[in-house]
């Protein structure tokens, strides 16, 4: 049935065609949208038959036929999008959660569902840059306006401006003249000033301001300040659109909405005249002209400059300014500020010529700083000091930037990003305490820092904490403020017995604090205690205080007493080669992942995009196979709609079966899987994870070093984290906490699992093998054992004595951070009271080096106990320098003894090699140590909120000898 | 090791040494009774230990064994000397015991075979061919070989393994894969629970315990091997492809193609086998200490005959 016959069977439609076939103008691109539409669009749709109408109506009032638009049909749950002839474009899934994106600020439009969805949606039309988009709504008031407007209007131009250069944010006028004609009538203003100000709106729509904006924010307050003396009214309505101009010669390009001037439009002119800015209230309107006059120029000596960052440095960062100092500085302060700012944006942009001094630059802090310091600086007599603030922090950067931003720098912009620098001085004290604290040689630094930033006040106070810091292992403001008002010969026992206290805490899980110097302190000191020994970078100060916060009873020890005795036992060190023979394989490899992911656009879309074209990759090839399962999934399941509860049947089967080959079949996929990982941890999306500060470094390092037989084992190991370990945790934090975030469809594919298929969890496997095999993430174990030394014979090898020891207090709760395995607050065993985490002890260096977890369980119609390892969990920077088969083995002997003292049958360890260890060598030498070893059944499911792990079946490592 | 031990063994490693006569020499030196059973040209000598305390008949008799021949013009420390000795010096320890172990020695003959020799020519297989027509079917053989270098014990079960590819692919050897594959379950217990359970098991290696399953007798090889090694050769193990793997052996465990195959995956520490730097300088006592411990730990360890009947 061709489309004529189709829009037959409908009484309406048929009526709409034959009123288009009589149209003056455009009736044949009007019939033939018609005819074509009603193939692809079910005649019976009223959104159809509503667009014939409003097209025809269109066509009639205007005499355009809008020929370049797209027409957006709503369908149930999908849009359908149709071009001026009525062909099938594409159709889409309606997402409610998508961001919007700014119409001036923030580039071009995209279709976003936040627009007025009306059942034919106007705001579709593409022609051009953001041009011609107009609703329906909107273009039915323009077509219908009431007579008292005619009068005095020009419709038709208005209209026209519409239909030429609106955009989808642009409401309809009428209010707005209604408002500006009576207040001409009112005031009796001349005749002349109707025809001054529908040029304004046509100029002003030209440059993309809204007739709207026109009227209230420029006519109105020219009419009210100048309005009286028609020649001065005549020459501020000249001198906003003189502005524009002026850069408009400046640049000598045409103001077409696409060239470089509508940036400089909307990161500088409409800040400078939006209603709120001071800069053209109190001068006289020649004065103004000058003043624009010199920041013009400036403007675009700036931006015509060849330096490649020059906007990325601006946007974001030096636009807030602009708008910040617009609003509240005199116009002669904003002249000043704005070259001033223009200065340190061309300074920073010549001497940042590539990609990596760009990442360097770490932008977003300067984004987030910005925010904090306008935050507190809301009150008009804090305008100064933001000012002079701004001012220093320029002056700081660029200092910075001659010296290619030292180390330094990353923790200044920690603390302007965080708020702590709040006047100048605050710049001047961090500057020394850095260079003091740089003396002691602390890991703490950030968190000194912070306590000398919030309370130290002068030289004094600041050597007093320094004072502190070089005797004191345990670091908190609130011990610190105690300890301070302590007299001095109880200072030193108190300092004293805190040390005494780290120590006993960490070895002995048993321990009670009590120091006699500092009391009803225990809480805390238990607290700072843990936050000295936790230093996972996978966790923020915050986090741990959260985690602090909300500790529950089920962390006391609750287990046999036998598991709180220790076990010692000593481990070989690893001898390393000072540098690598690193193969420039490894070194271009890596330089390739560092540019890709630095030369990333920023977009807040990407991460939805990806999504939604991984689950619109999933459903089309779903529909290859079974093309009409795929369209009912498409078309009437609410897998689409977000409605994860209602999904049954095959609906769910569907669904989930689409995420499963989504996370586990393409190699194509896993590529760009990859690209967008590093996409994300590079660019900061991955919040909270602080990836992006412990990615820095590191790839600064490579970055530096090109030649061969540079790596060294410090630079090549906290690679290997980054690709490995926060790639896994990131992976799994993707798959279980971030899928939350995702659109409806993409959340309910990640979330689900199914029977006889991958779960979430070990689909995030599966995508991580798929990583690490694309990633070369071998390459760094090989490099790795490249570096290390053959033992020379004779040659004294040293050896670490290890402690390890059952806990389950408030320490223990962060067994998950203490070493690798990639799980990021996933589970709640320390809740469990068959739970055990064994802490792993470097006595040596007094380190928390990571865990060893395990259950209780029984077998299959047995009472006997089963100790059952689940992992061995340490930290990779801490075992690279032993010798991990020898800590393997003895760990495993000590692990037999536990199991003996508990009266265990057997020592078991389960299946699931993936969860093991986060540490690739332990992983291998269990592998290895499974092989081929008895298993047995067991009647364990252990379930938690987010996993649950099947026991059913387990290996074998040691049995008790029958009597 | 101690001296004497280290002193046996350094004389039994010449070139020159008539092996069969040194332990016949030392088994009467020893006072220990013994009987040769010759089988072909070979000479395999028989210790039994059922004097003191005899054999409990309700449990299997664990037969200890260790070829003593080498290949010509080689030392033979590690292969396999130093299982022989292991199991010599291990007569008095067993005969010390008080309560009744059922195990008996037999130190085989002709193991490594010559160019163009089948394994129907290898000495075990031509005894327990001679077992099985005497209708002795309460042996269980335990193999020593490659005893001399390392600390952690190795449980060879290529026979099993072997075993499993022929019933996958004939149905009649069912019985007997079942048969090995209860033995081999019933000793898991024996291994999990010897030291700390740290042993490995490695299917690919096999020496005479192949004769004595092929004549449907319970045989499983011990060796012993650093932890390091035992650590490469199962990943050396997990990188071969299960369809290749299954290629290889299909041709044969004797087979040339098999051999070849076998070599990248051997230990390190056994590179110098059938090679003239195969010396007792390169053994470690801690080897020597495991299989001492073994030994003892088998001792206890009864098998029900009921339970794995031939």
């Amino acid at each position: 049935m061709n489309g004529l016959q189709t829009l037959k069977l409908n009484k309406k439609a048929y009526k709409l065609y034959l009123r288009a076939k009589k149209l003056n103008l455009w009736s044949k691109e009007t019939c033939t949208f018609m005819v074509n539409s009603a193939r692809h669009i079910p005649i019976s749709s009223n959104e159809l038959s509503d667009l014939f109408e409003i097209l025809i109506f269109v066509v009639e009032k205007t005499e355009i036929f809008p020929i370049e638009a797209q027409f957006r049909i709503k369908l149930n749950n999908k849009v359908v999008y149709l071009n001026s002839s009525g062909d099938f474009l594409e159709q889409r899934l309606i997402i409610n959660d998508n961001k919007i994106n700014g119409h001036l600020s923030q580039g071009p439009i995209m279709l976003s569902p936040k627009l007025d969805l009306k059942s034919v949606d106007f705001s579709t039309f593409i022609s051009g840059y953001f041009r011609g988009h107009i609703s329906a709504e909107v273009l039915k008031k323009l077509c219908t306006v009431p007579e008292p407007l005619k009068v005095v209007w020009n419709i038709a131009v208005v209209r026209t401006i519409y239909l030429k250069f609106s955009h989808p944010r642009w409401e309809d006028p009428l209010d707005s003249l209604y408002v500006v004609q009576q207040l001409l009538i009112a005031k009796e203003y001349p005749r002349n000033y109707v025809r001054l100000i529908e040029n304004a709106l046509v100029n002003g729509a030209r440059l993309g301001f809204s007739p709207v904006d026109v009227l209230n924010k420029i006519v109105l307050h020219n009419l009210e300040m100048y309005g009286d003396d028609p020649d001065t009214f005549a020459e501020a309505m000249q001198l906003d659109w003189a502005m524009a101009r002026r850069l408009n010669a400046l640049f000598g390009k045409e103001n077409d909405g696409t060239t470089f001037n509508q940036y400089s439009l909307q990161k500088l002119i409409i800040p400078l005249i939006s209603p709120d800015s001071r800069f053209i209230k109190e001068q006289n309107l020649a004065e103004i002209d000058r003043m624009f006059r010199d920041i013009a120029i400036r403007w675009k000596e700036v931006f015509t400059q060849p330096y490649r960052y020059t906007k990325d440095l601006f946007d974001n960062y030096g636009d807030i300014y602009v708008a910040n100092v617009c609003r509240n500085e005199s116009p002669d302060y904003i002249r000043k500020e704005l070259i001033r700012l223009l200065n340190h944006i061309d300074f920073i942009s010549s001497r940042i010529d590539s990609e990596k001094q760009y990442t360097r630059f770490l932008k977003p802090l300067h984004i987030e700083g910005f925010e904090e310091i306008k935050k507190k600086t809301g009150s008009k007599s804090r305008q100064s000091v933001m000012r002079l603030l701004m001012q220093k922090h320029f002056e700081i950067i660029e200092e910075y930037t001659i010296l290619e931003f030292p180390i330094d720098y990353r923790q200044y912009m920690t603390f302007f990003s965080g708020g702590f620098i709040q006047s100048p001085d605050d710049i001047d004290f961090f500057q020394n305490a850095v260079r003091n604290i740089r003396k002691l040689n602390s890991t703490e630094t950030d968190e000194i820092l912070r306590v000398m930033m919030a309370f130290a006040s002068d030289v004094k106070e600041t050597q007093k904490i320094l004072d502190y810091i070089s005797t004191c292992k345990i670091f908190d403001r609130q011990i610190y403020q105690k300890w301070k008002d302590l007299k001095e010969d109880r200072q030193d026992e108190a300092i004293y017995s805190l040390n005494k206290t780290f120590d006993r805490y960490l070895l002995d899980p048993t321990i009670e604090i009590s120091i006699k110097e500092l009391p009803k302190m225990e809480r805390i000191i238990e607290n700072a205690i843990i936050k000295q020994l936790i230093k996972s970078p996978r966790l923020s100060r915050q986090e741990i205080d959260y985690m602090l916060a909300n500790e529950t009873t089920a962390m006391e020890p609750m287990f046999s007493s036998e598991l709180t005795k220790p076990v010692d036992f000593s481990v070989d060190e690893k001898v390393y080669a000072t540098k690598s023979s690193s193969s420039q394989e490894f070194i271009s490899v890596r330089h390739r992942f560092v540019n890709r992911a630095a030369s990333m656009a920023s977009d807040e879309m990407y991460r939805n995009r990806i999504a939604t074209s991984l689950i619109k990759a999933g459903v089309y090839h779903y529909g290859n196979n079974y093309s009409d399962v795929s369209l009912e999934v498409m078309n009437n399941f609410q897998i689409f709609t977000g409605e994860v509860n209602n999904l049954t049947g095959k609906a769910a089967e569907v669904g989930r079966e689409c995420a499963s080959w989504i996370l586990t079949q393409e190699k194509v996929l896993a590529v760009k899987t990859i690209n967008l990982m590093e996409e994300l941890i590079l660019s900061g999306i991955i919040e909270n994870t602080h990836v992006t500060k412990q990615a820095y470094p590191p790839f600064s390092d490579i970055m530096e070093k090109p030649e061969r037989d540079t790596f060294t084992k410090e630079t090549i190991l906290p690679l290997k984290e980054i690709y490995s370990i926060y790639f896994r945790e990131y992976i799994n934090d993707f798959c279980i906490n971030q899928s939350a975030q995702l659109p409806p469809v993409a959340r309910t594919l990640f979330q689900k699992s199914f029977p006889g298929t991958e779960t979430m969890m070990e689909c995030a496997q599966i995508i991580y093998k798929n990583l690490a095999y694309y990633l070369d993430l071998d390459q760094f174990d090989l490099e790795l054992n490249a570096l290390n030394s053959q033992r020379v014979p004779g040659l004294e090898v040293k050896s670490r004595k290890i402690r390890m020891v059952g806990g389950k207090r408030k320490l223990d709760q962060f067994f998950s951070y203490a070493g690798e395995m990639g799980y990021k607050g996933l589970f709640n065993e320390i809740k469990r009271k068959d739970f055990i985490p064994i802490r792993i002890i470097d006595t040596t260096t007094m380190i928390l080096s990571g865990y060893i977890t395990a259950f209780f369980v029984y077998p299959s119609n047995s009472r006997n106990r089963i100790f059952l390892l689940t992992g061995i969990h340490i930290k990779e920077s801490w075992i690279i320098d032993l010798d991990e088969t020898n800590f393997y083995r003895e760990a495993r002997k000590a692990l037999v003894n536990f199991a003996k003292r508990v009266d265990a049958e057997l020592l078991c360890v389960t299946q699931s090699g993936e969860v093991h260890s986060g540490c690739s060598s332990i992983r291998n030498l269990m592998k290895a140590d499974l092989d081929d070893k008895p298993l047995i059944k067991t009647s364990a499911v252990l379930k938690f909120p987010e996993k649950s792990f099947n026991f059913s079946e387990v290996s074998i490592l040691w049995k008790k000898k029958s009597e | 090791m101690n001296e004497q031990m280290r002193e046996d063994l350094t004389q039994f490693c010449r070139f020159d040494c008539d092996r069969y006569e040194f332990l016949i020499n030392w088994l009467n030196r020893e006072e220990i009774s013994h009987s040769v059973i010759p089988t072909g040209s070979a000479r395999h000598i028989l210790i039994r230990l059922d004097k003191i305390r005899p054999y409990l008949k309700r449990y299997h008799v664990k037969t200890l064994v260790a070829h003593y021949d080498r290949v010509d013009g080689t030392p033979g420390a590690n292969d396999n000397s130093s299982a022989v000795m292991q199991l010599l010096y291990s007569i008095d320890k067993l005969k010390s015991l008080n309560f009744a172990h059922n195990i008996q020695i037999i130190l085989t003959d002709k193991e490594e075979l010559m160019p163009g020799e089948s394994l129907v020519n290898q000495g075990a297989y031509q005894l327990a061919n001679l077992f099985r027509e005497k209708n002795i079917n309460n042996c269980i053989f335990f193999v020593f070989d490659m005893c001399g270098i390392g600390d952690t014990l190795i449980s060879g079960r290529a026979g099993l393994q072997l075993l499993k590819n022929k019933y996958d692919n004939e149905i009649r050897f069912k019985k007997m894969y079942d048969h090995m594959r209860h033995f081999s379950d019933s000793l898991a217990d024996l291994f999990l629970s010897f030291r700390d359970g740290e042993y490995f098991n490695l299917n690919s290696l096999f020496s005479d315990d192949l004769g004595f399953l092929l004549n449907r007798y319970p045989a499983l090889q011990i060796s012993v091997l650093p932890y390091s090694d035992a650590l490469a050769v199962k990943n050396n193990l997990f990188r071969i492809d299960d369809e290749k793997w299954n290629e290889v052996q299909g041709k044969g465990v004797l087979s040339a193609e098999y051999r070849e195959f076998l070599k990248p995956l051997l230990p390190q520490s056994w590179n110098s086998n059938h090679k003239s730097s195969d010396s007792i300088e390169r053994l470690t006592d801690s080897a020597f200490d495991v299989i001492d411990e073994f030994i003892l730990e088998l001792a206890q360890y009864q098998i029900p005959y009921g339970e794995v009947n031939s």
